[in-house]
C-alpha cells in the first residue's frame, strides 16, 4: 500500500533498478579503493581500484571445479547469497531517503536478511564436512552471535527518535534540522564501527587477504568454491560491505541524502555520497593497517564490547535524553 | 445461526469423535495391525476438524457456553468456547494433524499392541488437552488438566522401558502434581475473595463466579505468583524445568512433538486465562508484568545456551523449548506491563506477539521433533555426533526440517521471524513508558531477546550442520534412508502450516487479535488499502512494516535467473575434484566439526550458566584422561540438596514409627485433642 501511494509502477522499478545497479557496480570499486589505500599505507604498489572487477570477470570466465560429494545446497547458496545482497540494495536508502521498496522491510527485517545470508553461507561451508569449511562456518556464527544483536540494538537506538524501525522514517526524523549532540548516538556509532568490522570479516576480526589456516573465518567458508560460484560469493560480500557503509552513512552522517528522486538532487546527492564512501573507505584501510588481527579466542570479547556499547547507547537515550 | 449448531457443540463433537475413533482404533489395531495407518489418517483429519472448529469462534468472534450435567453436587460441568479457547484449539488441531499423520509411518514397525497403546494414549491426551481449553469451572478444569498430565506421563513411558525413561516420566508427574497443588490453592484463594463474601458454595468455583473476586493488591500478587509457579511447572519455567530436558528425549518422536508443541501451550493457555480472565486485568500489578518479563528473558537465554551445549538431538530441542516458552512469557509480561501503565495498544501488540509465537512454536517445534524422529530412525543413533550427511540421503525430510530450522532461528521470511519481529516491535514501544525501572526492564528484555535469537541461529546451524550436512559419522548414518511417505506427509503438513504463518502474517494477526482484544478491551487498527493481507503493519499508518511474502518473491525473482545463468547453461565447463582435506583424502571425515566444537566458545563465554567439571591431564600423566561434564546448575545447586533434605526429613520421621500400637493410639488421641481445641478456639 505504501508502495502504491508514493511511486507509480515504472518509476518505482526504474529507481529500484538504478539502486541495484549502483551497488552492483560500485561495490567492487570500493573494495579496490580500500585495497589501494591499504597498499599505499603499507608501502606496497597498489593494483588499482579496478582490480576486484578484473578478478570477478576472470572468475566468471573460469571453469567450475566442484568438490566431490556436494549436495544441491552447495550450488544453490552462492546465487542466493548474491541475490540477498542485491535485494538488500533495494531496501537501504542512499539515492533518496525513501526507496520505493523500503516498506517491504524495516531495519529489523534487513538484519534478518543479512542473517539469512550468513546462515546459508555457513550451511554451504559445512556441506562437505571439510575441516576448514566447518571451522569457518562455526567461527562465523561465533562472531555473529554478538554482532547481530549489537546491530539490532544500534538500529533500535537510532529508531528511538522516530519511534519506528522503518528506515525511511528514521532518516526523516534525523533530517528535521541539525541534530544536537546526542551521547547515545555517539556510543551507537562506536558500536557500529565494531560491528561493521566483525560482520564484514575485516581486521582485527578476520583478515580478508589471508589464507592462513588457523585464523581465517570468511575465506575458510569459501575454500571449496571456484569460478563463477566463487565470483558470486565474492561479489555478494563486496556488496555487503558497501551496504553496511551505506547504513552507517544513513544513520550517523545522513546530511545530503535527497528527500525526493529528482534528477538534480540525484546528481548532487550522488557526488556527496561518493565523497563519503571515498573517505570511509580510506578510514577503513587506515584502521586495518593500524591494528593486528586478534587471537580468535579474543574475538568474542571484541564483539561483546560492541553488544554492550550498543545496549549502553540504548539505555543512555532513556536516561539522558528521554 | 439457528441453522447451525452452536460452535461449542461442533468442537465437542469433533473432540469426542477423535476420542472414540482413537479408542476404537486401539481396539481394532491390536487384532488387525494393517489398519493402523487408516486410523492415524482418520485421526489426522479429525484433528483438522478440531482446528476448524477452533477457527470458528475466532472468525465469528462468538462466545458460546454449555453446562453439562455431571460433575460434583452443586457444580455441573461448565464449558465455554470463546475466541481464546478457539485459538488454542486451532493450535492443538493444526499441530496434532501433522503429528498423527506422521505417526502412521513412524509406528509402522512397532508391535501391534504398541501401536494400539499409542493410538489410545495420544487421543486421550489430545481429548483432555482440548477439554482444558474448554473448561469453565475449577472442577472440570482440574479434572481435564490432571488427566492430561497423567496421559503425558504415559506418553513419555511409551518409549523404551529403561531406567532413564521411568525416571523422566516420574519426575514429570511429580512436578506436574506439585504445580497442580499450587493451581488449586490459587483457585481456592480466588474463590474465597468473591462478592458477596462469606457465602462460599460449590457454585462459586465456576470461572464466571471467580471473575467477581475482589482481591487486594497483595493477594492478587500472591495468586498471580501461585498461578505462575503452578502452570510454570508444566510449561517448563526455570527452575521448574528440570523434567523437560529429560522427558522430551525419553518419549517417542510424535509424543515429544505433542508434549512440546501442544502441552506446553496448554500451560500458557492456563496462565493467560487465569491472569487476564480470572484474576482480571484491573487486579494485576505492573510489577508482576516486570517479573514475568524478566523470568521470560532469563529463560530464553538459559534455554538457548543449554540447547547449544547439547549433543543429543532431542535434548537440544527440549532446551530450545525452554527458550521459546521464555519468549512467550516475555511477551505476556510485556503486555501486562504496558496494559497496566496505560498503553493498551502496545500491550495488545505484545500479547498478540506472545500468542503468535506460541502458535509458531507449536508448528515448527513439532516439525523439528518429528524430524529428529526420522533422523533417529534412519541412523539408529540419538547423538548428533554420530549422524551427518543426512541431507543427501533424506533430501525431502531434510528440506522440511530446514524450514523449521530457519524458522526457529528467526530468519525471514519464516514464521519464527514474524513473531520475533512483533515481539521486538512491542519492546520498542517502551519509549512511551515512564519510570526508569520499567524502561530498563523492557530494554533488558529487548537486549536478551535479540541475543537469544542470534544464539538460536547458532544452535540450529549446529543441529542442521552436524546432523544433516558434512559426511556420515557412523555406520548408521552411512546406511540412512529417506523416511516413509506418511512421515514426509505429516512433516510436510506442518511445514506448510509454518510457511503460511510466515507469509500471511496479517491474516493470522487479525485472527489472533480477536482472541486478545476481549482480554485487553483494545483492538489494533487494521491495515487498509490494496494488498493489505500481504503486509505486516501492526501500528498503521506510520509504524514499521514488513512483508515476508514480497521479500520471498524478490529473492526468488533474483535467485532463479542467477542460478540459471551460472549453472543452467551447457557451455560452462564443470568438473568434479577432491575437496581440500588438509592433504588427506578421506580421513578428514573424522576431523569434522562436532556438536561440542560449536558449544566450546559458548561454554567459555557464559560460564555462569553451567555447572562444569573439567579434568585436564598433566603433561607427564602416564594414563591421560580428558574429562568434561556439563550439567544444568539447577541439579547440583537446587534439586539434589532438596532431595537430600527430603530424605533426611523422612528418615527423621521414621523414628516416630515404633511399630507399637499403643504409641499409635496416643498419636491419634493427641491429634484429636489438638483438633478439637483448635475448633473450640475458633
Amino acid at each position: 500500500m505504501a508502495l502504491a501511494s508514493s511511486f507509480h509502477g515504472s518509476l518505482a522499478i526504474a529507481i529500484s533498478l538504478l539502486q541495484m545497479a549502483f551497488v552492483l557496480f560500485l561495490a567492487p570499486l570500493l573494495y579496490g579503493w580500500i585495497g589501494t589505500v591499504r597498499a599505499i599505507l603499507q608501502n606496497r604498489s597498489p593494483a588499482g581500484i579496478l582490480q576486484p572487477w578484473r578478478n570477478l570477470v576472470r572468475l566468471f570466465r573460469k571453469e567450475m571445479i566442484l568438490p566431490e560429494g556436494h549436495s544441491p545446497l552447495f550450488l544453490a547458496v552462492p546465487p542466493l547469497f548474491f541475490s540477498i545482497m542485491a535485494v538488500a540494495a533495494l531496501l537501504v536508502p542512499f539515492l533518496g531517503t525513501s526507496p520505493p521498496l523500503a516498506p517491504v522491510a524495516d531495519a529489523v527485517t534487513l538484519v534478518g536478511l543479512f542473517s539469512l545470508a550468513r546462515f546459508s553461507m555457513a550451511m554451504a561451508a559445512m556441506d562437505l564436512g571439510t575441516p576448514f569449511g566447518d571451522m569457518g562456518g562455526r567461527r562465523e556464527m561465533m562472531v555473529a552471535f554478538l554482532t547481530e544483536p549489537a546491530t539490532l540494538m544500534i538500529l533500535f537506538t537510532v529508531s528511538l527518535w522516530s519511534g519506528s524501525t522503518s528506515i525511511p522514517s528514521i532518516l526523516t526524523s534525523f533530517s528535521k534540522g541539525p541534530l544536537p549532540f546526542h551521547p547515545s548516538l555517539l556510543i551507537a556509532a562506536m558500536a557500529f564501527i565494531l560491528v561493521f568490522l566483525g560482520e564484514n570479516a575485516r581486521l582485527p576480526i578476520d583478515n580478508p587477504s589471508t589464507h592462513l589456516e588457523l585464523t581465517m573465518i570468511h575465506e575458510a567458508m569459501l575454500l571449496e568454491y571456484s569460478g563463477p560460484l566463487l565470483a558470486l560469493m565474492e561479489w555478494g560480500s563486496m556488496q555487503k560491505l558497501l551496504l553496511y557503509l551505506l547504513l552507517g552513512i544513513d544513520f550517523f552522517a545522513p546530511a545530503g541524502i535527497p528527500r525526493t528522486f529528482a534528477l538534480s538532487g540525484l546528481l548532487e546527492g550522488g557526488i556527496l555520497l561518493l565523497g563519503k564512501l571515498f573517505i570511509l573507505g580510506a578510514l577503513l584501510a587506515l584502521i586495518e593497517s593500524l591494528f593486528a588481527k586478534l587471537r580468535i579466542f579474543r574475538v568474542p570479547e571484541f564483539t561483546a564490547l560492541a553488544y554492550l556499547l550498543s545496549t549502553l547507547g540504548f539505555l543512555l537515550h532513556f536516561v539522558l535524553e528521554g | 445461526m439457528t441453522l447451525f449448531p452452536s460452535p461449542i457443540f461442533l468442537t465437542l463433537a469433533a473432540l469426542l469423535t477423535l476420542l472414540f475413533t482413537g479408542l476404537a482404533g486401539a481396539g481394532v489395531v491390536g487384532r488387525r495391525p494393517s489398519l493402523a495407518s487408516f486410523f492415524f489418517t482418520l485421526l489426522s483429519l479429525e484433528s483438522l476438524a478440531i482446528a476448524l472448529s477452533g477457527l470458528l469462534p475466532l472468525v465469528t468472534t462468538s462466545d458460546t457456553r454449555l453446562i453439562l450435567p455431571g460433575g460434583i453436587p452443586g457444580l455441573s460441568f461448565h464449558l465455554r468456547l470463546d475466541p481464546l479457547s478457539g485459538f488454542f484449539l486451532l493450535l492443538l488441531g493444526g499441530a496434532s494433524a501433522g503429528v498423527l499423520l506422521y505417526s502412521a509411518g513412524y509406528t509402522k514397525n512397532e508391535a501391534p499392541e504398541k501401536k494400539a497403546q499409542f493410538l489410545a494414549k495420544t487421543t486421550v491426551f489430545l481429548f483432555f488437552t482440548g477439554g482444558v481449553f474448554l473448561a469453565a469451572d475449577v472442577y472440570s478444569f482440574m479434572l481435564f488438566w490432571e488427566i492430561m498430565a497423567v496421559a503425558s506421563f504415559f506418553l513419555i513411558l511409551s518409549g523404551e522401558n529403561t531406567e532413564g525413561v521411568r525416571r523422566a516420566s516420574y519426575l514429570t508427574l511429580l512436578l506436574a502434581h506439585g504445580g497442580s497443588m499450587l493451581i488449586v490453592t490459587a483457585f481456592a484463594l480466588l474463590a474465597t475473595r468473591e462478592l458477596p463474601s462469606g457465602s462460599l458454595t460449590m457454585a462459586s468455583f465456576s470461572f464466571e463466579a471467580l471473575k467477581m473476586n475482589h482481591l487486594s493488591s497483595g493477594e492478587a500478587l500472591l495468586v498471580s505468583l501461585l498461578f505462575l509457579l503452578g502452570f510454570g511447572a508444566k510449561a517448563g519455567v526455570v527452575p521448574l524445568h528440570v523434567w523437560l530436558p529429560l522427558a522430551h528425549p525419553a518419549a517417542p518422536a510424535p509424543a515429544s512433538a505433542l508434549l512440546s508443541g501442544v502441552m506446553l501451550k496448554a500451560a500458557i493457555y492456563g496462565l493467560i486465562r487465569a491472569l487476564f480472565d480470572l484474576v482480571g486485568l484491573p487486579q494485576l500489578a505492573p510489577s508482576f508484568g516486570i517479573l514475568l518479563l524478566v523470568t521470560g528473558a532469563f529463560m530464553a537465554l538459559f534455554g538457548i545456551l543449554h540447547a547449544i551445549l547439547q549433543s543429543d538431538t532431542k535434548t537440544l530441542l527440549a532446551y530450545s523449548s525452554i527458550e521459546n516458552i521464555g519468549l512467550i512469557l516475555l511477551g505476556t509480561g510485556l503486555g501486562i506491563l504496558y496494559l497496566k501503565t496505560g498503553h493498551p495498544l502496545a500491550g495488545t501488540l505484545a500479547l498478540c506477539a506472545a500468542l503468535y509465537h506460541a502458535l509458531n512454536h507449536a508448528f515448527f517445534k513439532a516439525l523439528l521433533f518429528l524430524g529428529a524422529g526420522t533422523m533417529i530412525h534412519a541412523t539408529g543413533e540419538t547423538n548428533l555426533n554420530r549422524m551427518g550427511g543426512l541431507f543427501k540421503k533424506m533430501p525431502v525430510s531434510g528440506a522440511l526440517v530446514l524450514i523449521a530450522v530457519l524458522s526457529i532461528s528467526g530468519i525471514p521470511p519464516t514464521n519464527g521471524f514474524v513473531s520475533e519481529w512483533l515481539l521486538l516491535q512491542s519492546t520498542l514501544q517502551a519509549r512511551d513508558l515512564l519510570g526508569t525501572i520499567q524502561r530498563s526492564a523492557v530494554l533488558f528484555g529487548a537486549a536478551i531477546l535479540v541475543l537469544a535469537s542470534a544464539l538460536a541461529a547458532m544452535g540450529f546451524l549446529k543441529f542442521f550442520g552436524v546432523g544433516y550436512l558434512g559426511q556420515p559419522r557412523s555406520d548408521g548414518a552411512r546406511a540412512a534412508h529417506e523416511c516413509s511417505l506418511f512421515e514426509r506427509l505429516g512433516m510436510g503438513g506442518l511445514a506448510m502450516g509454518s510457511l503460511f504463518l510466515g507469509l500471511f502474517p496479517s491474516l493470522v494477526l487479525g485472527e489472533i487479535l480477536k482472541a486478545v482484544s476481549p482480554l485487553t478491551s483494545t483492538t489494533l487498527p487494521s491495515p487498509s488499502g490494496a494488498y493489505g493481507w500481504a503486509w505486516l503493519l501492526p501500528l498503521p499508518p506510520a509504524g514499521p512494516s514488513t512483508s515476508p511474502l514480497f521479500l520471498l518473491l524478490l529473492l526468488v525473482i533474483l535467485t532463479l535467473p542467477v542460478l540459471w545463468l551460472v549453472l543452467g547453461t551447457e557451455g560452462k565447463k564443470r568438473r568434479l575434484s577432491i575437496p581440500w582435506g588438509c592433504g588427506y583424502r578421506d580421513s578428514y571425515r573424522r576431523s569434522q566439526a562436532t556438536a561440542e566444537s560449536f558449544a566450546q566458545p559458548i561454554r567459555h563465554f557464559f560460564p555462569v550458566f553451567f555447572s562444569m567439571k573439567r579434568h585436564l591431564p598433566s603433561p607427564d600423566d602416564p594414563d591421560p584422561v580428558f574429562l568434561l561434564s556439563v550439567e544444568d546448575p539447577h541439579w547440583p545447586l537446587l534439586y539434589r540438596p532438596l532431595f537430600r533434605l527430603f530424605v533426611a526429613i523422612a528418615e527423621g520421621a521414621e523414628r516416630v514409627r515404633s511399630g507399637r500400637i499403643s504409641i499409635y493410639l496416643i498419636y491419634s488421641f493427641t491429634t484429636l485433642i489438638l483438633l478439637l481445641s483448635v475448633l473450640r478456639w475458633h
